[in-house]
């Protein structure tokens, strides 16, 4: 998107009066700008030619970019690595990118756990098949080191993604953990996947259950705000003879994983220490085995065979009273087509916090999963395939994708949240996206590391062994304690610690002081 | 025409076959044993580029592998389990055969097909089946039994694998055991109910000696394929809950295709290739003199 | 000595068994034509409440099913039925026409043909998620990864000890005084082959190309891990049909896996009297 003289007539029209809001989003959008970039720019407190310059300055690089790239390309076609179920976010730009730079876009579908798989497979096939690939955070370590992808930092200082901005960057910590590998930006993210807990509003405004509530357990009925609350809500709610479960969480294999990290970080522990001894096997390791344990009896029958659609699925039923998923488990539990018997009646918390020794509340959230954008070292036209990611993921044209129900990006970026399109508040509601940013601005990372896949595919193992009663807590424990130190000691530890380092460099302030990571001493 | 012509013809009948199998089977072969001696992974460059180690991956797996030799130990279990449930269902099935009925060309095919259905589809079928508001379920609480969270359970994940294999490969005892009733020759059967033996004495002291071939057979050909067992597994349950259905071929799946740890799961595959061999042949020898007479 | 017959207390039996048996491919009929609102009811819904073709529809036109209020399904699998099609003939062919030369070759003019055939074991023994590693090494030198080529060629070698050892166990069976017969009526021995022997086995040729055809047609892995755009085939395609909004498309899937059954079913009842001597490559006759 290009600034015109009219959108710069528009602008100077609006910023002195001239123009009413409504007439200036028509002005733009006859002048071929998203509603999504109009709308930031009308509500921005720059006013709206500065704002314009500046929010909509990566989506213009990144245009501009794709104009020279795609005038040198001798094949204009770009093939993009997708895990299925994510196409929705992008298909609406096709045309666009066909009518105006001459270039074809081809999705490659893959199940959501292949993609890893193809991208290594092609580190050592080098067929130049895939320009842009779509992998989660956890890929870029291995995906890098094979020499599969570019380092993107040269093109991101050249370029500006504004991935790191203060206004409509991606927000901190989540943009440093998805984004970078020992300190080099490798992807540029996409999709904002923390996991927020859900309720059902119905149930908790229900006034014969509030005073039952308050009656029995001394305090008033609402959202947890502790793990405990989240335990005693959860075994009041449960109603299994209705076919309403106190919750969804998940407890299937390759899930489970995250709902262990996540409780272990509510806990101020995070995954290893300064010296790659795995912290999990420990007191609070054990007591999350434990309370995941007793809280298996209040969910959902289901729960050990969930997949992300299927927990949907069931929530969307209206199969129970809460629910731990990413943002798009709310898009769809709102939306009428994907959630018949939630429509309207889902609250949203930040993740439940748990007390630390000092008596103090800590607040963390997970941040998993999150795929981005990375670039091929096979691929005939890197420059262009670059200015596809930066474009996608532009403040502007991100606020424009996310709310699309036929995919699962979900928001990520400061605008998202704190200064959102109509139609991001329409998918998300006003209090959801605070909710989302409250959470995320606390989030710890995924094992985004080398040997990333390793390493949680063993901790995967172990819970769900546990959690399925073919060990004991201290068991399972102990053989993913075995199993990390193995992983660690064949992937190189000097490596391992160094990329663990960069990872934990950027965390909250509360996390960074429970964890001790502030006296980490490389 | 003599014989060296005779010679050369068979040559070039069988060249392009050889020829295939070098070229196809061998060769990719080869580059897998070169593999295992390496310590590469995509993340240490290519595979010239890997260097040599010895048998450092071999070590490795015996020694500190424990996933691997569980995962080993779980597939002879489950191997055992299947054939002998297999072998049972199959040969009665096949005796019951050995009566008449009407429909039994019908009846045949359809207990047949099973064998048919592609192992993908097995493994998505069964899934299906068993979801805990899924049909088995709804069938056993008819029988007034509760139904069981099939995939949350060690066992219970175990013994739903078992039924898919038994479901879709009993057949295939059940067939090779039926040509190999139909072969047994009369007059030995006719001897023994002459010299006073009941049903029962000739099926256990005749047919049964006589089929004992066949029954190492079907054996063989279904150890070769058990120890392979992937798909089913795969779409049913990854190898949970924890990694107790996680069978041999699954966990050299994850070290190639997860993992990318590719010369550490070529190691593992020529373990398992050793062991399968070690153990086709162990089985075969018994019959080994009425198997080559058989050829002739 | 005319067999028994199944008395009543057996036949119950057998019902029970053919229950057992049948049940799982009615199941997978059944999810193949429920509209989308039966497909994952919680109980399970046994027979749709108004049985529809629209989840065979949606396999080639994906927004069919848009009628139903599911959208976002942009998986066609016409490419992958194409794909599967192309891949098992022509693979079945091939792996055929060499085994068919083999087989004569090694039973008529080869001494050594009776020892156990180690190479099959081998071949069909070792795990192919390792197999296929090398496998993508060597095609990636010579382009033939992502291409039908190199699947065929995979397919090809894989099947061939297969239909080699079976039809083998055919041209055993065929007394060598017959092409002798020929060659002294002044036929070479390659052209004695070609019309005296080849059309002599001509069942057993039929049943070996139904096998290596039912093989080819259920591989899953190596189409996996060899397929990234331009190749697919239909048990590949099976594990795709998820989406965002909708979940994972049950009955989508299971009218694929029901058209991918078919011709298998089919074929196996075709050759049924050689299907015990396929399945245990050639060991057993009848």
């Amino acid at each position: 998107m290009h600034s015109t003289p009219e959108i710069q007539t528009a602008l100077e029209k609006y910023e002195n009066g001239v123009l009413s809001r409504r007439a200036f989003l028509r002005r733009m959008g006859i002048l071929g700008v998203g509603f999504a970039a109009a709308n930031a720019v009308s509500l921005s407190p720059l006013g709206a030619t500065k704002a314009w310059a500046a929010i909509n300055g990566a989506e213009e690089r990144a245009w501009n970019l794709a104009k020279t790239a795609a005038a040198k390309a001798a094949k204009k076609h770009l093939t993009l690595l997708i895990p299925t179920g994510s196409i929705g976010n992008m298909t609406p730009y096709v045309d666009k990118w066909k009518n105006e730079l001459g270039v074809t876009l081809e999705f490659i579908e893959e199940p959501d756990e292949v993609v890893h798989t193809k991208g290594m497979q092609e580190a050592v096939a080098k067929t130049g098949r895939y320009d842009v690939m779509m992998p989660t955070a956890m890929s870029y370590p291995d995906w890098l080191d094979s020499g599969l992808i570019y380092d993107l930092t040269d093109w991101v200082n050249k370029y500006q993604p504004d991935i790191f901005h203060d206004e409509w960057g991606v927000v901190f910590p989540a943009s440093h953990h998805a984004q970078l590998y020992n300190g080099r930006v490798v992807g540029l993210l996409c999709d904002g996947d923390q996991i927020t807990l859900l309720c059902r509003a119905d149930h908790i405004k229900n006034s014969a259950k509030a005073k039952a509530f308050e009656d029995k357990h001394g305090y008033k009925l609402n959202l947890p705000k502790t793990w405990k609350e989240y335990y005693v809500l959860a075994q009041f709610m449960h109603d299994p003879k209705n076919n309403f479960y106190g919750s969804l969480e998940y407890r299937s294999r390759y899930y489970s994983k995250w709902m262990f990290m996540q409780r272990l970080a509510s806990k101020g522990r995070l995954w290893f220490d300064q010296d790659m001894n795995p912290t999990f096997n420990s007191p609070e390791g054990l007591q999350v085995l434990e309370d995941m344990l007793a809280m298996n009896q209040y969910l959902h029958p289901d729960a050990f065979s969930f997949t992300w659609s299927s927990n949907y699925n069931a929530f969307g039923r209206g199969e129970g009273f809460m629910n731990i998923v990413w943002p798009s488990g709310f898009k769809y539990s709102t939306a009428p087509s994907t959630g018949p018997a939630t429509t309207g009646k889902i609250m949203a918390t930040v993740m439940p916090a748990d007390t630390l020794p000092d008596g103090n509340l800590l607040y963390a959230g997970m941040f998993c999963w999150g795929y981005g954008f990375a670039i091929s070292k096979y691929s005939a036209n890197p420059e262009l395939a670059y200015a596809y990611a930066q474009w996608m993921t532009s403040p502007t044209i991100s606020a424009d994708a996310i709310p699309y129900l036929g995919g699962y990006s979900d928001p990520y970026r400061i605008n998202h949240m704190l200064k959102p399109t109509p139609r991001l508040v329409e998918t998300y509601t006003k209090d959801y996206l605070k909710t989302l940013y409250n959470n995320i601005v606390n989030t710890v990372p995924d094992f985004c590391l080398p040997g990333g896949f390793e390493y949680q595919d063993a901790l995967d193992k172990e819970v769900h062994a546990c959690m399925t009663g073919e060990k004991k807590p201290k068991a399972a424990l102990d053989a993913a304690s075995r199993a990390f130190d193995r992983i660690t000691r064949r992937v190189g530890k000097d490596k391992v610690r160094k990329s663990w380092f960069a990872l934990t460099e950027n965390l909250a302030a509360p996390i960074k002081k429970a964890t001790g990571r502030s006296d980490w001493k490389m | 025409m003599g014989k060296k012509n005779a010679i050369s013809i068979g040559r070039m009948f069988t060249t392009p076959g050889q020829l295939v199998s070098l070229l196809v089977l061998v060769m990719p072969l080869a580059v897998a044993f070169y593999m295992s001696f390496t310590d590469w992974t995509p993340t240490r460059g290519s595979l010239a580029q890997a260097e040599f180690v010895g048998l450092e991956n071999y070590r490795e797996l015996l020694v500190w592998d424990t996933r691997f030799l569980e995962a080993i130990g779980r597939t002879l279990a489950l191997s055992a389990i299947c054939l002998c449930l297999e072998f049972l269902l199959g040969l009665g099935l096949a005796v019951l055969f050995m009566r008449s009925f009407r429909g039994k060309r019908a009846l045949l095919s359809a207990f047949l097909t099973p064998m048919m259905v592609l192992p993908v589809v097995v493994g998505y079928t069964f899934w299906m089946l068993f979801q805990t508001n899924g049909p088995v379920n709804q069938v056993l609480q008819l029988l007034g039994m509760a139904g069981p969270e099939w995939f949350k359970d060690s066992t219970l994940a175990f013994a739903a694998v078992v039924i898919t294999e038994v479901w879709h490969w009993t057949p295939l005892f059940f067939l090779i055991l039926l040509s190999g009733l139909n072969a047994v020759p009369e007059n030995p059967i006719r001897a023994a109910v002459i010299l006073g033996a009941n049903p029962r004495q000739v099926f256990w002291h005749v047919v049964l000696p006589m089929l004992r071939p066949v029954i190492v057979v079907a054996f063989v050909i279904r150890t070769m394929e058990v120890i392979k067992l992937f798909d089913e597994v795969f779409m049913l349950t990854r190898g949970g809950p924890g990694s107790s259905t996680e069978t041999i071929s699954l966990y050299i799946y994850k070290l190639a295709f997860n993992d990318f740890q590719l010369s550490y799961g070529a190691a593992a595959a020529f373990m398992v290739l050793v062991g399968s061999l070690l153990l086709v042949h162990l089985l075969l020898t018994p019959i080994k003199d009425q198997l080559m007479e058989d050829r002739h | 000595m005319a067999p028994r017959k199944l008395g009543i207390p057996l036949a119950v039996v057998m019902g029970a068994g053919l229950a057992f048996t049948l049940f799982p491919i009615f199941w997978l009929v059944m999810t193949a034509i429920k509209p989308p609102i039966d497909w994952n009811a919680s109980p399970a819904v046994w027979l749709p409440s108004c049985p529809t073709f629209i989840n065979f529809l949606t396999l080639f036109d994906p927004d069919a099913i848009r009628e139903y209020g599911v959208g976002g399904v942009s998986q066609s699998a016409t490419a992958a039925v194409f794909g599967s099609i192309l891949a098992s003939v022509a693979s079945t062919c091939i792996s055929v026409c060499i085994g068919l030369f083999s087989a004569i070759g090694i039973s008529r003019y080869s001494k050594g043909s009776r020892s156990t055939p180690l190479v099959i074991l081998s071949g069909r023994m070792f795990p192919p998620a390792a197999i296929a590693v090398p496998f993508v090494i060597i095609f990636s030198t010579v382009s033939l990864i992502d291409s039908y080529v190199g699947l065929i060629a995979v397919y090809v070698a894989v099947t061939l000890p297969f239909s080699t050892w079976m039809l083998k166990s055919f041209v055993d069976d065929l007394p060598r005084e017959i092409e002798e017969a020929a060659m002294l009526d002044g036929m070479t021995r390659v052209k004695a082959h070609l019309t005296v022997t080849i059309p002599l086995i001509k069942g057993g040729l039929f049943s070996t190309t139904m096998l290596v055809f039912i093989l080819n047609w259920s591989e899953f892995m190596f189409a996996l891990v060899l397929s990234y755009s331009n190749i697919s085939t239909i048990p590949v395609q099976l594990s795709k049909y998820v989406t965002a909004t909708a979940g994972t498309l049950y009955g989508v899937q299971a009218a694929l896996a029901v058209l991918a059954m078919l011709p298998l079913v089919a074929g196996g009842f075709l050759i049924q009297g050689h299907l015990a001597r396929g399945m245990t490559f050639g060991a057993i006759k009848q």
